[in-house]
This record gives structure tokens, C-alpha cells and sequence, in this order.
């Protein structure tokens, strides 16, 4: 800037420029993004480490051979299972998922989608190596640019454990976002129904958590009860929880503070945030009116993300509802609310 | 980040999966790519999706980027004003307000923290009113005090160029903050 011949006023508003109030990052947002970041990382194409046994680094000559080794040896195994098919009955799924489950079988294991077996038979670099997907060799490498969706593993079970983020169903401990608001809505016994990839031996990175029965068939994977918190720009707070409701849905138009909603949707990472993005939503009461002694709210103390990010307005708890899912208590208590 | 090379080695660290070198890539530069891109667009909520995107990027063009001039800062800067010409391509509705979800530091006096908050939205709203490149040149010279070489990269002009524009940038920002001031003072009764 030295070399620059800058007049008087040029100066003064550089000056002011240099001098301009700085805008940051919110520490719950850089931490957001930060876990974008490494779940991208671990679910991406980039390569691990190259170390050999002895832990020296190898050279990227030597790392790019190596690929090219284990491309060759893939791409004949892959001929192999082709020929085999072709002489042979399809495999069941379960026989498919066994090249990608670790060795210790998790008991709540239950089934694999005939996606994965598509996806694993139709382009087999993608599922059975990840390094294989950057190798410059392979034809059928994908761009790395989209996140990958395909999850190699369904679970479903009773959670046995749950310490922040991580929970155990039989003997996978299941790794999830650490922010991830679900972690708000689920709790030890409750009903999980997880997708994800197996980041080790045991360990699955969850893509999908599912808190509602039968999730596999509908749109929703994620059901929650409670009253509205806050309406913020077509954004409502439930337990705690952002939710947004489709504006052209004429229940979302008449909601008001106070109001007891039955809501399912899905949760969407939208920039840093997650919203959970509404399918169905039902005013289970409207404000003022008494909520069902089916339902209560639940105490969780402090919660982990208002612990670890000093949030303001984070919910300590949640409401819950006995007996039926979300949708259908919703219906019956829809009835109770009319007759009073 | 100490030096360029510890830069370069972090990188390379990066290109090869390292969680932390990537995490400590991120840390290094959130900041200054939150404060470029939160002049340049309209809300704190697009600023934080164009940042984290910049960083989705930066993950994804990792393998390809190589010190070729383009230092990793400028680099990143290059991407981020790529999406927020990207973002005024696909949503060209007017400045809304920047500051309604502007954090607010505890540690800051309130009248201070006003006064900030005011020159904030003053900058804001003249740099906003400058043709995109203005508003480049002006972020990236004079508040991320970047080379002429480094923004004549990022904006893929000569540095000829660049130096002849922060002139004619500072004179219509000039302009427009003298305008804004008379407004301001204006609707305050204070006229002369």
C-alpha cells in the first residue's frame, strides 16, 4: 500500500475501512461448520494418510502405484463376482452386506436397502474402498464434489446408551453429529432407526436418524410433540428445535405461540443451521387449552449444546407423549380437544 | 498460521485427509472469509452459508489447488467471491438489513457497541450501493489488506487494473458516504 500516492480523503477512508467494525462468526455457527466440514471429510474420497507399517510417510509416487495395485486386484475381484453371477442366482442382501459390515455383527443389525446392493454391484469402487474413488486410473471415479449419499448400513434397536453424541444399539456404538438437534429429541429406550457408514470396526457414522416407527416407508424420519416456543419469520421453535412449515400449509398459516403440535419432517442442514423441514403437522390444542395427560415434559438439564455453546433460549428438556406416534396420538387428541 | 511454511505443510497434511490440519486451515481463515463475505451480501444467515460453503469447497479443491501465485488465503477469498457473485446471480432482491443477527459481544460498552453498529451499517449500505469490483477491491485492499498482486489474482484483473480502480472505488465510496452522512443528518433536523 506503500507504493500507493493516496490523497488526504483517499487516506481517511482507508483509514475508516482498516478500521471497520469486524463481524465474526458466532461460536455455535463456527462450530457448526467446523462439523460440516469434518463429516464431509469423513464421508469423503479424500485419501487417509499414506504410511507404511513402520509409519513413514510414503511418497506420492509409491502412494499412486499402490492405488493403482489395489485397483487392478479390485477390478479383477470384480470380474470375478460378475462372472459368478452370471452363472449363479443373485445373492441375497444380507450376503452383500457382509463386504461391508465389520467383523463383530451387530445384533440390531436388520437389513441393508436393495439400494446399496444396487449401488455396490453396479459401481463397486465406490462402496468396497474409499481411496479408490480419488485413484486417476479409474474410469468410473465420481467427482468428488457431491456428498455421498449411500449408506451401506441399516439399524434398527432400543438405545441402550447414549453419552452426547454417541449412542449404542446392541454392540454398535453409533457416532452422530455432535450438534445434531435430534440428539434433543432421543433418549435411552427409546426406538432408533439409524443409516450410516461404517467409519471402524463397530462404529457407524450415522447419515439418518430415525425416531419414528417405520420410518423406511414414509417421507418423515423425524416426529416431535410439543407446544410452540417462539414464530420467528416462518420459523417456529419447538422443544427447542427450529422447525419450518411449509408456507402455503393452512394449518402453518393460523399457528400461534402456545399452540401443541404434533409435527414430522426431516432435518435439513440449511448453511449452518438445521431446520427440520416439515411433512405433516397437526395442532394437537390450540394455546390455552389443556394438553393431554398422555403428555409431559421431560427434564434433561443442562443440554449438551447449550453446555458446550453458552446458547440462549436452548431447551432443557422436551415433551413427550405415551402410547401412540406422533401423527396418530395427534388424531385421537384432535377428538378429546373438539369434545371439551 | 506462524509462517508460509508451516502453511504449506498444513496444507499438504490437509490434501492427505488430516482432520486437524484441515480443522486448523478452517480456524485460520473463518474469520477473515466471514468478514469479507459478510460486507459483500445481505444477511448473517447468507453470510454463514456462503462461509461454510467456501470451506465445502476449499475441502473439495483441495487436491487440485497448488501454490501457483495464488497464495491458499487469496485462493479461498477467490472462491468466496465467486459465490457471492454466485448468490447476487440467483437472488437479486436489494440490501435488507446486515446487523439484525450481528453478534453482540458482552465484553464491548453498549454506546460503543452502537456507535459500531452504526458505522457497520453506514459501510455497509455505501459499499452496497458500489458495482460489485468496487466493493471488492475496497473489502479486500483496505480490510484484508491483500497485495495488489493478490486481488489482481482474485479478481482475475492486472494489478494495472487494480490500482487504478481502488482509486476510482475510494472516490464513489467517498461519494457515497458523504450522501449517506447528509441523509443521516438530514432526517436528524440537524440541516445546516
Amino acid at each position: 500500500m506503500n507504493s500507493d500516492d493516496f490523497t488526504p480523503m483517499e487516506q481517511e477512508l482507508i483509514k475508516r475501512l482498516q478500521n471497520a467494525p469486524q463481524r465474526r462468526l458466532t461460536p455455535r455457527v463456527e462450530q457448526a461448520i467446523q462439523e460440516k466440514i469434518l463429516a464431509e471429510v469423513l464421508q469423503s474420497r479424500l485419501p487417509a494418510p499414506p504410511t507404511n507399517s513402520a509409519g513413514v510417510a510414503i511418497t506420492p509416487m509409491q502412494f499412486i502405484l499402490g492405488l493403482a495395485a489395489v485397483c487392478v486386484v479390485v477390478v479383477g475381484v470384480v470380474v470375478a463376482i460378475e462372472g459368478q453371477r452370471q452363472q449363479n442366482p443373485p445373492i441375497s442382501p444380507a450376503a452383500s452386506m457382509e463386504t461391508t459390515a465389520p467383523t463383530t455383527e451387530p445384533p440390531s443389525i436388520v437389513t441393508t436397502t436393495s439400494e446399496l446392493i444396487e449401488t455396490s454391484s453396479s459401481t463397486p469402487s465406490i462402496t468396497s474402498s474409499p481411496l479408490l474413488t480419488d485413484t486417476p486410473t479409474s474410469t468410473h471415479t465420481p467427482a468428488p464434489t457431491p456428498t455421498p449419499t449411500v449408506s451401506s448400513v441399516i439399524i434398527e434397536g432400543v438405545i441402550e446408551e447414549l453419552s452426547e453424541n454417541i449412542l449404542k444399539i446392541g454392540d454398535t456404538e453409533i457416532v452422530i453429529l455432535a450438534h445434531h438437534p435430534v440428539l434433543e429429541l432421543i433418549d435411552v429406550g427409546d426406538v432408533l432407526r439409524v443409516e450410516g457408514t461404517w467409519i471402524a470396526d463397530g462404529i457407524l457414522l450415522a447419515d439418518v436418524v430415525s425416531n419414528l416407527p417405520g420410518a423406511a416407508d414414509a417421507d418423515a424420519t423425524v416426529g416431535m410433540v410439543g407446544p410452540i416456543e417462539f414464530i420467528d419469520e416462518g420459523i417456529i421453535t419447538i422443544n427447542g428445535i427450529e422447525v419450518i412449515i411449509d408456507p402455503r400449509d393452512l394449518v402453518g398459516q393460523s399457528l400461534s405461540i402456545g399452540d401443541f403440535l404434533s409435527v414430522e419432517g426431516n432435518f435439513k442442514l440449511q448453511g449452518a443451521r438445521y431446520l427440520l423441514v416439515v411433512s405433516a403437522v397437526e395442532v394437537i390444542t390450540k394455546a390455552g387449552m389443556s394438553v393431554s395427560p398422555d403428555c409431559y415434559y421431560e427434564e434433561t438439564g443442562m443440554s449438551a449444546m447449550g453446555m458446550s455453546m453458552g446458547m440462549e433460549g436452548m431447551a432443557m428438556g422436551r415433551w413427550r407423549c405415551n402410547g401412540m406416534g406422533a401423527m396418530g396420538m395427534g388424531m385421537g387428541m384432535g377428538g378429546m380437544g373438539m369434545g371439551n | 498460521m506462524d509462517n508460509l511454511t508451516s502453511e504449506s505443510q498444513l496444507i499438504a497434511k490437509a490434501k492427505a485427509g488430516d482432520k486437524e490440519a484441515i480443522t486448523a486451515l478452517y480456524k485460520a481463515y473463518n474469520e477473515a472469509i466471514f468478514h469479507y463475505v459478510s460486507y459483500r451480501v445481505d444477511s448473517q444467515m447468507v453470510a454463514e452459508d456462503i462461509t461454510a460453503e467456501v470451506f465445502l469447497r476449499m475441502l473439495r479443491g483441495l487436491q487440485q489447488y497448488e501454490d501457483r501465485g495464488l497464495s491458499f488465503g487469496a485462493w479461498l477469498f477467490k472462491i468466496a467471491t465467486n459465490l457471492v457473485r454466485e448468490h447476487y446471480r440467483h437472488n437479486r432482491a436489494g440490501y435488507v438489513s446486515a446487523l439484525t443477527e450481528n453478534e453482540r459481544s458482552s465484553d464491548i460498552d453498549p454506546f460503543d457497541q452502537v456507535a459500531q453498529q452504526e458505522e457497520q451499517e453506514q459501510l455497509i449500505r455505501a459499499l452496497h450501493a458500489l458495482p460489485p469490483d468496487y466493493q471488492d477491491i475496497l473489502i479486500l485492499r483496505f480490510m484484508k489488506n491483500l497485495s495488489h498482486a493478490e486481488v489482481a489474482a482474485i479478481l482475475e484483473k492486472s494489478e494495472t487494473a487494480v490500482r487504478s480502480l481502488q482509486h476510482r472505488a475510494l472516490k464513489a465510496l467517498g461519494e457515497q458516504l458523504g450522501s449517506v452522512g447528509k441523509q443521516r443528518s438530514y432526517l436528524r433536523g440537524n440541516r445546516p
